[in-house]
């Protein structure tokens, strides 16, 4: 594994630096039905392709920030701040 | 005995500096400017190890570290290649795998039990009968296998790994990569090349041929021009990095080096890659005898060393190649026989060959090489007749395929060329480029303008340099060469052994019994008979294994294909991967103060911490009895503020915290969302929307992360601020911990004024601080939270203040003692992935009326279910202490385990926590532990084994 990984405050850097936070996940209401609380804590949707996930850069500037990368490839499309974009959830 | 020629007009060698190594106990002579394998070869020593399976002699094979033949241990260090290493004095080497030496090697029979051996014997020889196996593997893995490791393990190498970030990386320094480096650098671009040979030059370093630079006037002898492009290099602000081998090319183009002092972790914008060609073997009987060598091992040997390798030789060719081989002999005094498998054949090489008196056969190929350990002899086809040849010496100069793997590994195509019968690079990857001999064999003067152009290319494409004219100007030049097609060798079959893997000790015979089994495509071919998978990775043997296998399965070349190319491409040193590895290391301000104190140190996460500064009990006896400090300056600290501050702990603890009164502080553990308790902590309310948060040592930087990320999705009007190593923090705790605290503040530290879970902001030794008066070890305490800067004059007025009390500093193993005492749990050692508070004791901190906090839902549906296990605590009645991680055993089953144990002179017994199944965890239950073979029983002990009413803590 030798990912480059764009922070959108530091620029591309060693994904080392970085922790990762998984596809983002939306969080069901706390009344939700037990089976949505199970497929939110342990089903991913595993995509081949694009997706978007988290990402922490913990031996950097510490905030969390979205990506959109292909899973089959590697490559990230972009990074961005959570508050620019429409919400998707966790 | 000296088996060197008189001084040649290029010899790397300087004969005024002689320099004795030791080769196996022997006492050795050699000159600076030798490298290990040409020292070898000019002390008239032909075997330089045994092979891998069959124990076979091995020589000197191709002398530029594409195969394996000549691996060695070299100070203590196994496996070293020894024609890539400069030979130094005093050098202590050895050969590989002979049982008990090379020269006399018992496991020599090896070679004729090869039909115990077959492809894939190890998938299936010696399991029937059964008992055959446990007598066959210390044999076979005696017998197996190359270096034997280092005995210290890490050996007494220290290996650094170094970062780099060049404009243009340059992998090789043969004519192309020189080419490259120097035009890249010139056009302003920062330039790294790479060499993986002690010295630059590559193929030119042992030409005589002339070659033809465009910046030179006047065509100059291979090894002369050298001097002059690395000058040039030099000149330019070229990073010139000798015995610097490039072995992989991973994701976003990392390209991972070998230095000489380490890893290089190689970051280029562009990359040329100029790695050459590899002289291929030929395929006939007994082709791995000592004495068999590649054309480029007899050119360097001769003209760079001058040592000559044998004085009759036969040449194997079918190129104007052999007979520029056949013409170096001649000229070192050699008898030189020619065997063209060309049926015919002209040209100035073969013509100069000729009238310098060697013999040439037409439409020639050997079929086995003949002698025992060294060959002394070569069978041939000669025009449909069988001969016979008396030599020491057969050179093979055949066909140079692309140096292919590092981009195949980028992820180019590799497809075959019929023209040239070789797989070579053509759709290249985004960021590489390549020259030379690397996209098919090419004559020097074309690598060094095909090289000159890629570099101008990668210099613009990362700094934007203009190449413009000169491009063009060099791209007319490049239009004149033209390259010759590769005339294939027949196939003809001989006696003996023929090997395709050198490495691996792999033959013809077991190709074919493979292909027999099923294992026909190329993929499972290496896999089965380990093909390819030795220390050369395939250098020296895939051009012809694979051409074999097309052969046996009757497909085309093409067709078959070869396997994918992985790193490392070169071998290197474990070591190297191994290499430094940093970890953070924190210490607290208090650090030099506790290693004063003779403190013994552990780690504790991150953190070096003091153990103990004496014995733990009389640390515990002072926090019971009369007053005690510890530093927690490693606590985990956060301010929280803002409208929505209150909202914000209220969803990230299950606690209610809203209700929380200005100046008053609560206990509460933070939940994922599966309910499982992640960190536990106090939280205190300094003001309506301002909040001091402390978490574990361990869990402050986890906790940081996990709160910023609900942070990024809520998004409320709140701030969380990681103070955790601004402030330091310290413990005072003991009946006369009042007293103390009384000395040093102004401020009211009465039971009234200042109760339990009750804080006051004041100046403590006269430093600003926040008192709170909470406390893990359950006597009176306060936790004082200050600048860090300070954190020496608070310490130091602390131990002074109470020298008449009888203060001491108390360590972590007092502590964890004390905390036992009160049952108080510690989150990671207590819990673990599966504990929620309802388990671990902490139900009450649950609101599930609550409108929602992380782990709601699941502790709503917890909370419906019968509880499986509960934390409990216990107290030894016999058998001693239970290690930490003992099973809880109920009718010989696992059910249980113990947590945290430890004796307690306050208890007066072994007490600890353990998880138990919840129908056994009643007050009384008597429970039995295994721990290290013998058994403890205990009883359930629900209350503190002190002060059980927490009048104390209260106090």
């Amino acid at each position: 594994m030798s990912l480059l990984v764009p922070c959108p405050n530091c620029g591309a850097r060693e994904f080392t630096e970085f922790a990762y936070g998984g596809e983002t996940n939306a969080r069901p209401e706390p009344t939700a039905p037990l089976d949505a609380l199970t497929h939110y804590l342990y089903v991913r949707r595993n995509v081949s392709g694009v997706q978007q996930e988290w990402w922490y850069h913990r031996d950097g500037c510490r905030s969390w920030f979205l990506a959109r990368r292909d899973t089959r490839t590697n490559r990230f499309q972009e990074s961005f701040w959570p508050e620019d974009t429409a919400r998707r959830g966790r | 005995m000296s088996h060197r020629l008189g001084p040649g007009p290029w010899e790397s060698i300087d004969r005024s500096r002689p320099i004795g190594f030791w080769l196996d106990g022997r006492d050795v002579d050699g000159f600076v400017g030798d490298t290990v394998a040409s020292a070898i070869a000019a002390a008239g020593v032909v075997i330089t190890g045994r092979s891998f399976k069959y124990h076979r002699p091995r020589g000197l094979f191709c002398m530029t570290g594409a195969c394996a033949n000549c691996l060695v241990r070299i100070d203590g260090v196994p496996n070293l290649r020894a024609c890539q290493t400069q030979l130094r004095d005093g050098m202590r080497v050895e050969r590989q795998n002979g049982i008990p030496s090379v020269d006399f090697d018992m496991a020599r029979g090896v070679d004729r039990l090869s039909f115990f051996f077959p492809a894939g014997f190890y998938y299936k020889a010696f399991y029937r009968p059964r008992f055959m196996w446990p007598l066959a593997e210390p044999f076979i893995r005696q017998v197996a296998g190359l270096g034997t490791p280092p005995a210290d393990g890490a050996g007494n190498h220290h290996y650094e790994t170094v970062n780099l970030h060049p404009d243009v990386l340059v992998v090789g320094g043969g004519p192309a990569g020189l080419g490259a480096a120097i035009e890249s650098a010139r056009a302003g671009a920062k330039t790294l090349l790479l060499e993986a040979e002690p010295s630059l030059g590559g193929r030119l370093r042992a030409l005589g041929r002339l070659v033809r630079d465009p910046e030179q006037e006047i065509g100059l002898p291979g090894h002369a021009l050298i001097p002059k492009l690395e000058a040039d290099a030099a000149q330019a602000g070229v990073d010139l990095r000798p015995s610097t081998t490039a072995f992989g090319v991973f994701e976003y183009n990392l390209i991972a080096a070998a230095g000489p002092k380490g890893l290089l972790r190689i970051r280029p914008r562009q990359t040329v890659i100029a790695t050459g060609g590899l002289e291929q073997p030929l395929l006939f009987g007994n082709a791995d005898l000592p004495g068999v060598v590649l054309a480029g091992a007899v050119e360097r040997l001769v003209n760079l060393y001058r040592v000559v390798p044998g004085m009759r030789a036969v040449v194997l060719t079918g190129s104007e190649r052999g007979y520029e081989v056949a013409r170096t002999l001649i000229e070192a005094g050699a008898q030189v026989t020619v065997l063209d498998w060309r049926a015919a054949s002209t040209g100035p090489e073969a013509n100069a060959a000729a009238s310098k008196g060697a013999v040439v056969h037409k439409g020639a190929m050997a079929t086995t090489a003949l002698g025992s350990t060294r060959v002394r002899g070569l069978r041939a086809q000669v025009g449909g007749a069988r001969r016979r040849f008396a030599c020491d010496l057969v050179v093979v100069a055949g066909q140079l395929v692309p140096a292919s793997g590092l981009l195949a590994q980028a992820g180019a195509a590799v497809p075959y060329d019929q023209s040239q019968m070789a797989f070579v690079p053509s759709v290249l990857p985004d960021g590489f480029r390549a020259a030379g001999s690397v996209l098919g064999d090419s004559e020097p003067a074309a690598s060094l303008v095909m090289g000159r152009i890629a570099g101008l290319a990668a210099a613009a494409a990362a700094v934007g340099a203009a190449a413009g004219g000169r491009h063009d100007a060099l791209s007319k030049l490049a239009g004149g060469f033209n390259q010759a097609p590769f005339i294939r060798p027949p196939e003809i079959k001989g006696a003996g052994k023929t090997f395709t893997c050198l490495c691996m000790d792999v033959t013809t015979k077991e190709m074919e019994h493979s292909v027999a089994e099923g294992f026909d495509s190329i993929e499972l071919l290496k896999r089965y008979t380990a093909l390819g998978m030795g220390p050369c990775q395939g250098k020296s043997c895939l051009a012809g294994s694979v051409r074999y296998a097309a052969k046996l399965t009757s497909r085309t070349v093409p067709d078959t294909g070869v396997p994918t190319a992985r790193a490392p491409w070169m071998p290197i040193e474990l070591g190297l991967l191994a290499s430094e590895h940093f970890e953070p290391r924190k210490e607290s301000p208090l650090h030099d103060r506790h290693a004063d104190l003779g403190a013994e140190f552990l780690w504790a996460g991150e953190w070096r911490r003091p153990r103990q500064y004496r014995e733990p009990a009389e640390e515990c006896r002072a926090v019971h009895e009369r007053v005690a400090i510890i530093d927690v300056s490693s606590l985990g600290k956060f301010k929280v503020k803002g409208p929505e501050a209150v909202a914000l702990l209220e969803k990230l603890y299950p606690n209610r915290l809203g209700d929380l009164k200005v100046g008053r502080i609560r206990y509460g553990a933070m939940l994922n969302d599966q309910g499982v308790i992640l960190d536990d902590g106090t939280v205190a309310r300094l003001g309506d929307d301002d909040f001091f948060v402390t978490t574990t040592t361990s869990g402050a930087e986890a906790i940081d992360q996990w709160i910023k990320w609900w942070m990024a999705d809520w998004r409320l009007q709140a701030h969380v601020v990681n103070v955790s190593s601004a402030y330091a923090a310290i413990n005072v705790a003991g009946p006369r911990s009042r007293d103390l605290m009384a000395r040093l503040t102004d401020t009211d530290v009465s039971a009234a004024a200042l109760p339990y879970l009750k804080l006051v902001q004041a100046q403590v030794a006269g430093v600003p601080a926040l008192i709170l008066r909470i406390g893990f070890v359950g006597e009176l305490s306060y936790e004082v939270h200050f600048p860090g800067a300070f954190a020496e004059h608070v310490w130091d007025s602390m131990l002074e203040s109470g020298s008449d009390l009888g203060i001491l500093p108390f360590g972590l193993e007092s502590q964890r003692i004390l905390r036992l005492e009160k049952q108080h749990i510690i989150v990671g050692q207590d819990t673990d992935a599966l504990s929620t508070p309802y388990g671990a004791g902490l139900g009450w901190m649950v609101k599930l009326d609550k409108d929602d906090f992380l782990g709601k839902a699941a502790l709503v549906d917890d909370s419906r279910r019968e509880l499986q296990e509960k934390l409990v605590g216990f107290a030894v009645d016999t058998g001693g202490l239970p290690i930490e991680g003992a099973a809880l055993v109920v009718d010989k089953r696992p059910v249980g385990r113990v947590c945290s144990s430890r004796w307690s002179d306050a208890a007066g017994a072994f007490i600890g926590l353990a998880w138990v199944p919840t129908s056994i965890s009643e007050e009384g239950t008597a429970l039995t532990f295994r721990s290290g073979g013998t058994a403890i029983t205990a009883r359930v002990r629900l209350k503190p084994f002190l002060d059980p009413e927490g009048a104390k803590l209260r106090s």
